[in-house]
């Protein structure tokens, strides 16, 4: 009869060891279910600092004048030689002699200095033409600062100008992707950086080289921030 | 002790219920093990597909001739996000929502350019309109897909 007593008893705790087991499997999947119940998708806090369209020491061409019409060139795209700057192209009309009467910028350029006069270089040859840079085209350039605690990847930051007075709005562009040169990738908590000059382009911004919006919006996961664009 | 054959008899017949009865309670137990895991799987995906709008909520163009607007979702979460199961309410009415840029895949991060068109004719807007629209996105893992739904109220812009 002892024999049976045992073999009860063995079988119990048997039944114990099996009930503790998937207590114990339960447990841990409620700990599973509340720690997904706990997680946080990140919160970053990007904030711009200022927004500036304004007129730099350098940049696209305006526009132009004639400064020496020179002789012997035909009508043509040319450009000019002995710049700073890169990247602008502008169509001739001539006259009887080959003297440039006229000039219209085709492509603007970047990189240009205000009021040179610069020696006129087109495919087809003609000597002594020269232009004057009289104008060139406001940039733009936008500082933020991370605001929040966690560091924060710089392609994931979004602006969007626009023009509220004349209820326009532009396309949403990545600030440190197209216009930023440094070697940062990363934004840490507290830092700040500025992007470098860049003139608008309809395709990118969604405004032409002219424009003046006068509204930034920055958006980065669900976080935005606003401010206004100081045009000068 | 047990003092003869019919105590035994009991004792096995004890046992042998405790055991059916042990059964079917470790059964239970492993169902309600398993909807619980699968309950934390369907979580963790949740918590982690989420998708943010990026437009500028004070302008947003809407083409009442045509009935459609340009929305730009950015990937906020941790899951991939799939292209083709993006709903879009504006109020309550549901626009059809297809991409516009080109993107064949929607990972963490990324910005997806959306055109969101109401098929049914039914909105009707000119100049501004404050209104709420809300965004149903859906995650492409295998196994567990989660979903998060955001509301956000704009200002449409006829143009």
């Amino acid at each position: 009869m002892a024999g049976s007593s045992v073999a009860a008893m063995v079988v119990g705790t048997v039944f114990i060891m099996i009930f503790g087991l998937a207590t114990v499997s339960l447990v841990d999947s409620v700990n599973e279910s509340i720690k997904n119940a706990d997680y946080e998708l990140p919160e970053p806090r990007v904030e711009i600092v200022s927004a500036f369209d304004q007129e730099m020491s350098t940049g696209p061409v305006e526009s132009l004048s004639i400064s020496n019409p020179g002789s012997g060139y035909v009508a043509e795209i040319c450009t000019v030689s002995g710049a700073t700057g890169s990247g602008l192209t502008f169509s001739i009309t001539v006259g009887g002699s080959g003297e440039i009467t006229g000039v219209t910028i085709v492509s603007a350029g970047n990189g240009y200095t205000e009021l040179a006069v610069r020696d006129v270089d087109c495919p087809s040859g003609g000597s002594s033409a020269q232009v004057s840079i009289d104008d060139l085209h406001d940039q733009n350039n936008i500082s933020i600062i991370n605001a929040g605690s966690e560091t924060i990847d710089l392609s994931h930051i979004y602006v969007t100008f626009s023009n509220t007075e004349e209820d326009q709005t532009g396309l949403p562009f990545a600030p440190f992707v197209n216009h930023y040169s440094g070697p940062n990738l990363y934004l840490f908590p507290g830092e700040s950086l500025t992007t470098d000059d860049f003139a608008l382009d309809p395709s990118v911004h969604g405004f032409t080289i002219d424009a003046d919006p006068n509204r930034a919006f920055l958006a980065i996961y669900d976080y935005n921030d606003a401010e206004s664009v100081t045009i000068t | 002790m047990a003092n003869g054959p019919g105590e035994i008899i009991l004792r096995c017949a004890g046992l042998i219920v405790a055991g059916l009865v042990s059964g079917v309670l470790l059964e239970t137990w492993d169902d309600m093990d398993a909807a619980l895991e699968d309950r934390g799987k369907e979580g963790a995906a949740d918590v982690r597909t989420r998708a943010s709008l990026i437009n500028d909520p004070l302008n947003i163009a809407w083409d009442n001739t045509e009935k459609t607007a340009t929305l730009y979702l950015q990937n906020s979460g941790e899951n991939q996000l799939d292209l083709d199961t993006v709903g879009v309410f504006i109020g309550a009415t549901s626009l059809t929502a297809s991409v516009a840029d080109g993107s064949t895949t929607w990972i963490p991060g990324d910005l997806v350019q959306f055109t969101v068109d109401d098929t049914s004719n039914t909105l009707d807007y000119t100049g501004t309109n404050d209104v709420i629209i809300t965004i149903t996105v859906v995650s492409s893992a295998t196994g567990y897909a989660g979903a998060h739904t955001v509301s956000e109220e704009v200002r449409l812009v006829t143009i």
